[in-house]
């Protein structure tokens, strides 16, 4: 309506005009918002979205959708325009903005784009269809407790290659959003591998519920457990058969004692 | 001059190519030879395997990765096609392909000429790397002369472009996507319900173990050993022009002399040739030629010696089945005589007399089993091994071929004339004909050889002034083209008397059970070297055969006598799924 000028008077000279996002995740308001480009991110997810919800720390922000990059809370000062988020291993893609907190995995976070843009491929070019595949694997494992050290250059040494190869745009960004939690979220992805843990406490089978010795046998978490696994009698502390757990949490919600531990 | 070309540098080495060219021909231009799984330069470019990237400098000093099958030469570029990045991804690629692939190269019939075998020496892999889950798709063993194994498919889809590109046959479809993506026939019909012919050019394209001929190797071999019946062999035109590659002699290398000695130390007592089949053909067809022109028709008579071809016109065009030569193939010609006019000479019944044909053609064992071809219930010819199996034949019985001392093949089913082994040559078939034609309409005017018909061309037409009548003439190879010309005639925009179709390009020497490699100029070393033979030949007429001229006068009468239009004639119908 106002003109190509009065477009490209908004934005950053390189990156002129508007961009639409839309905000989704850990923030107050989410929703669709127009923002002109070189906006820091900073100001879109403070200011529009509002910030954290009262008691969240939020952690990264992914952008692009599923084939883009994830951004660490210490670059939210980064402006919004095509040049930095390339530089960030990111892409402006179709403008989506998830903002992720303390309970987000970064290694589950990444699968799960991953396993969306593995899905979608189309099967005509290798490195996509098959590296995807093996990448999906991969993470998979680390996300099982059985990753090794070496599984990271692998990652990166297949996301490279599929990355520079791969006939489409599809594959050539397919594994941004494991290359970037690699660079930003190295520590959670080394937390899986080492310690056979995942401190967002997200990935099930590195999770284990355990009933505390401050128990006070009150029944409510075996009588909430959806397996029936928690067994125990009145003044002893209750037990959870780790075989039979399925790790749903529920006892971990349940218990007003705060007795079941979870990590 | 110097505008027409570009110029840029590849390994830092300068390189000047016409504008279009990819950097894969620049890079073979400067002996570079940058290796592909997807790419072939009869079929149209896709860029799917990703194995033939190249490095490309980018104006601001970075770089990209590009295939270079795929990507034009342009001015100013720098290219660099074995970085340690191109090494790198190449590996990867390939390591990825075998994520995904049976580890079974011991059993594996492509063991030692896999390209994906030779792949992973080329590139050092030493390891499975990547373990995971395999796509898993079964078998499909349902046609008498290939069988797919999807398992081994690495989606290349040459399969898919020759039989839709080259064939125009569209028996092969991608089906699925990602991950389960796999070639195979429309809604998973077995091969045998579709409309495939059994060319097996899928299976020459085929770089990989995923499409393979139904052997019968196994079956000869315990006939052989069994010794209880009278075992003749055939040996088809095109064999003598190509065998010898399979035993390291350059393509081209004719061993026709080596062949019978061969044969009698596998422990075949009677050696005949497809050749002398052929001119018995040329005699029928001929003839059959002859009645045509007296009777005004109809034209275009159509040859049809290649199976392949008669699966398909069946098929596609049954509308042509008047216009068939009902001549049968020369191997069924010498099949039938075989177990008719041999046997009786023998004094054995047919069924103790045991035929192998050895041939350059997947189709044909298809052929054998139509019942036309069988007579009391007993198949003319028993079972048929390709190029390939034959070579495998040999080596499993410890004989060397290049080195065996000459011999000749038996009578009279052995001798034949350099028309005889025309046919294995694209136009050939023709040629052979119109000698005798000619021949009988002019007699004394020997003419040999016939220009129009020679070469390569994929449809090559010419007329011919024979007596007082112009014969428009056309051969063509290769189905893709058969359709053009078959359209072509059915519209009315092209009148055609004689029209040779042969299914496979390049005809038999570049038939689906040739050894692979095959590919166009090693067709068209086969054609010169069937060329050469034909030369070689003292008699070069078919009715000039001794053994033809004795099989009509003692046993046929005249070509298409009774006897001859009951024993070497055939018919066609149209067959299921109808083509489009
Ligand atoms: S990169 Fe593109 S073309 Fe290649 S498989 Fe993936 S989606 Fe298909
Ligand atoms: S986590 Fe779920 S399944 Fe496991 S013990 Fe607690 S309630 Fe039962
Ligand atoms: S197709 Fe090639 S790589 Fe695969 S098993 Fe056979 S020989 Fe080995
Ligand atoms: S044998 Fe011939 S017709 Fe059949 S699928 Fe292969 S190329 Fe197509
Ligand atoms: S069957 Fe062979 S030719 Fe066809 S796509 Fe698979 S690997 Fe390629
Ligand atoms: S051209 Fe020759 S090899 Fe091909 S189908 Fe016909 S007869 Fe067989
Ligand atoms: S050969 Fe170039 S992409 Fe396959």
């Amino acid at each position: 309506m106002k003109g190509v000028e009065w477009f490209r008077s908004v934005g950053t000279e390189k990156c002129p005009g508007t961009k639409v996002f839309s905000l989704t995740g850990k923030v107050k308001s989410t929703g669709l918002i127009e923002v002109p480009l070189g906006l820091p991110l900073s100001e879109l997810i403070d200011h529009i979205g509002g910030g954290a919800p009262e008691g969240i720390r939020v952690k990264s922000v992914q952008a692009g959708g599923p084939s883009g990059g994830c951004i660490p809370l210490e670059r939210f000062d980064t402006p919004i325009d095509y040049d930095s988020l390339k530089a960030l291993g990111s892409i402006m893609g179709s403008g989506g903005l998830v903002v992720t907190d303390e309970n987000t995995c970064m290694v589950a976070f990444a699968r799960f784009f991953l396993a969306f843009t593995q899905h979608e491929s189309c099967g005509k070019c290798i490195p996509c269809r098959e590296g995807t595949k093996r990448m999906l694997e991969i993470l998979d494992r680390i996300t099982q407790g059985q990753g090794h050290l070496e599984d990271l250059d692998e990652l990166r040494n297949l996301a490279s290659v599929i990355q520079r190869t791969s006939a489409c745009g599809l594959g050539q960004s397919a594994p941004n959003p494991v290359l970037s939690t690699l660079r930003f979220f190295e520590k959670e992805y080394l937390a899986h591998i080492q310690d056979k843990c995942c401190p967002s406490g997200v990935c099930k089978s590195l999770l284990t519920f355990h009933i505390l010795d401050t128990c006070r046998s009150c029944g409510l978490c075996a009588r909430n457990c959806p397996v029936s696994c928690i067994s125990g009698e009145k003044g002893k502390v209750y037990l959870i058969d780790q075989d039979r757990c399925i790790k749903c949490g529920q006892c971990y919600r349940v218990c007003p004692f705060g007795a079941v531990a979870k990590n | 001059m110097q505008k027409d070309f570009i110029e840029l540098t590849i390994n830092d080495i300068p390189v000047w190519v016409a504008p279009e060219t990819t950097l894969l021909d620049a890079a073979r231009a400067i002996g570079v030879s940058i290796p592909t799984l997807c790419h072939d330069p009869q079929l149209t470019v896709t860029g799917a395997c990703r194995l033939c990237v190249v490095e490309v400098e980018n104006k601001d000093g970075t770089t990209r990765l590009e295939p270079s099958c795929s990507y034009p030469a342009q001015a100013g570029m720098v290219v660099r096609t074995n970085t340690r990045e191109v090494r790198n991804a190449r590996r990867v690629i390939i390591e990825l392909i075998l994520a995904n692939h049976p580890h079974a190269c011991q059993t594996c019939v492509r063991n030692g000429r896999c390209q994906l075998q030779s792949l992973c020496r080329e590139y050092s892999i030493d390891e499975y790397k990547y373990e995971g889950a395999r796509r898993e798709v079964p078998k499909d063993t349902s046609t008498v002369a290939i069988t797919r194994h999807p398992d081994y498919c690495i989606n290349c889809g040459k399969c898919v472009k020759v039989c839709r590109e080259v064939q125009e046959v569209n028996a092969l479809e991608f089906v699925n996507r990602g991950f389960s993506i796999v070639t195979m026939p429309a809604l998973n019909l077995p091969l045998s319900e579709t409309v495939c012919i059994l060319c097996g050019q899928c299976l020459l394209k085929c770089p990989v173990a995923a499409i393979r001929d139904r052997s019968y190797v196994r079956e000869v071999e315990a006939v052989l050993d069994e010794k209880k019946r009278l075992l003749t062999v055939q040996v088809a035109p095109a064999i003598r022009a190509s065998i010898g590659e399979l035993f390291g002699l350059p393509p081209g290398s004719l061993l026709t002399r080596k062949i019978p000695t061969a044969l009698r130390r596998l422990g075949f007592q009677h050696i005949f040739d497809t050749d002398f089949g052929a001119d018995m053909a040329v005699m029928e067809e001929g003839h059959e030629l002859l009645e045509r022109l007296n009777a005004g028709g109809p034209f275009p008579l159509i040859t049809s010696c290649s199976p392949g071809w008669v699966k398909f016109m069946e098929h596609f065009y049954p509308e042509f089945i008047p216009n068939m030569s009902s001549t049968k193939s020369p191997q069924q010609i010498v099949g039938t005589l075989t177990k008719t006019f041999f046997a009786e000479r023998r004094g054995v019944a047919p069924s103790e007399v045991y035929q192998v044909a050895i041939m350059p053609c997947s189709a044909k064992k298809w052929e054998i089993g139509l019942p036309q071809n069988s007579r009391n219930g007993l198949p003319d010819v028993d079972a048929v091994l390709t190029t390939r199996e034959f070579a495998d034949l040999l080596r499993l019985h410890e004989i060397d071929l290049p080195s065996l001392p000459d011999s000749d093949f038996d009578l009279l089913l052995g001798e034949s004339s350099g028309a005889g082994v025309m046919f294995g040559a694209p136009g050939g078939m023709m040629e052979a004909a119109l000698r005798t034609v000619c021949s009988i309409i002019e007699p004394g005017s020997d003419r040999l050889e016939f220009p129009v018909l020679r070469g390569y061309g994929g449809i090559k037409e010419g007329s011919l002034i024979v007596g007082d009548t112009e014969l428009k003439l056309c051969a063509v190879h290769g189905l893709g083209n058969a359709r053009k010309v078959l359209d072509a005639i059915k519209s009315g925009e092209k009148t055609v008397h004689f029209l040779e179709v042969m299914a496979c390009p390049g005809g038999c020497v570049g038939g689906g059970g040739q050894p692979l490699p095959t590919t166009e100029d090693i067709r068209k070393r086969r054609i010169e070297a069937i060329y050469a033979e034909d030369r070689s030949k003292p008699v070069r007429l078919s009715h000039r055969n001794p053994a033809v001229q004795e099989i009509y006068s003692s046993f046929l009468g005249q070509p298409l006598s009774e006897k001859a239009h009951e024993l070497l004639h055939t018919g066609y119908s149209a067959r299921e799924p109808h083509g489009i």
